[in-house]
């Protein structure tokens, strides 16, 4: 996704990352029980996954988080001046790129070409990469993998 | 807050906001403004200045 931020800059695109709360809590990344707990894993986030996009913190309660929907991974695109363009509840940076051309080419055509938006809806599908998902729940410690899995 | 910032991961509590997103805001509808915090300057940036003056693509997520 960072890389889709990089490509798409200097299209006038903003990219960025809202931190939520944790997903799959474990023993090396506990649930916030304060702003700093919440600062200092986005900043943990921010080094091991080198973030270029500029990281922006909802608050504790996590209300930003509920009003787009709550899960744990997805990504919105919203257009210039705040009108929802797509919503996925996974984000599968192809999958984005794909709607943000769609995006890009609506807004800078709709005048010349006399455009007209319609809805439209589809499932996407991404690869399951079952050892990349563990290996993220180990970084959080045996208990998130415990929690994923159950106790074998 | 508790709730919110639950423990442990819970199979079974994730499964309602999944069945929910779909009928939960629609293309074409109003984004909601909240206000963030900047992670590195440590300021309050807010939701509708991220679109101002052009789209904006909104990854939510965390470390873990």
């Amino acid at each position: 996704m960072d890389d889709l931020a990089d490509r798409y800059a200097d299209r006038a695109v903003r990219s960025v990352f809202v931190y939520t709360r944790e997903a799959h809590p474990g023993e090396h990344y506990r649930h916030h029980t304060s702003m700093d707990d919440k600062r200092h894993h986005a900043r943990a986030f921010q080094e091991q996954f080198s973030v270029s996009r500029p990281i922006l913190l909802d608050d504790l309660q996590g209300t930003a988080h509920h009003g787009y929907g709550l899960l744990p991974n997805m990504t919105w695109i919203v257009g210039r001046g705040g009108v929802v363009q797509y919503k996925s509840t996974w984000t599968n940076a192809a999958d984005v790129e794909d709607a943000l051309k769609v995006t890009l080419d609506g807004f800078e055509r709709r005048a010349k070409d006399k455009l007209m938006p319609f809805y439209s809806e589809r499932v996407a599908w991404r690869i399951r990469d079952d050892d990349d998902f563990r290996a993220g729940l180990e970084r959080a410690g045996p208990q998130a993998v415990t929690d994923f899995y159950g106790k074998k | 807050m508790t709730d919110y910032n639950y423990v442990d991961f819970d199979m079974e509590r994730e499964q309602p906001p999944f069945l929910a997103f779909p009928n939960h805001l629609h293309a074409g509808d109003k984004a909601p403004d909240f206000p963030l915090e900047d992670l590195d300057s440590g300021e309050t940036v807010r939701m509708k200045d991220l679109w101002a003056k052009g789209p904006v693509v909104i990854e939510f997520g965390s470390l873990t």
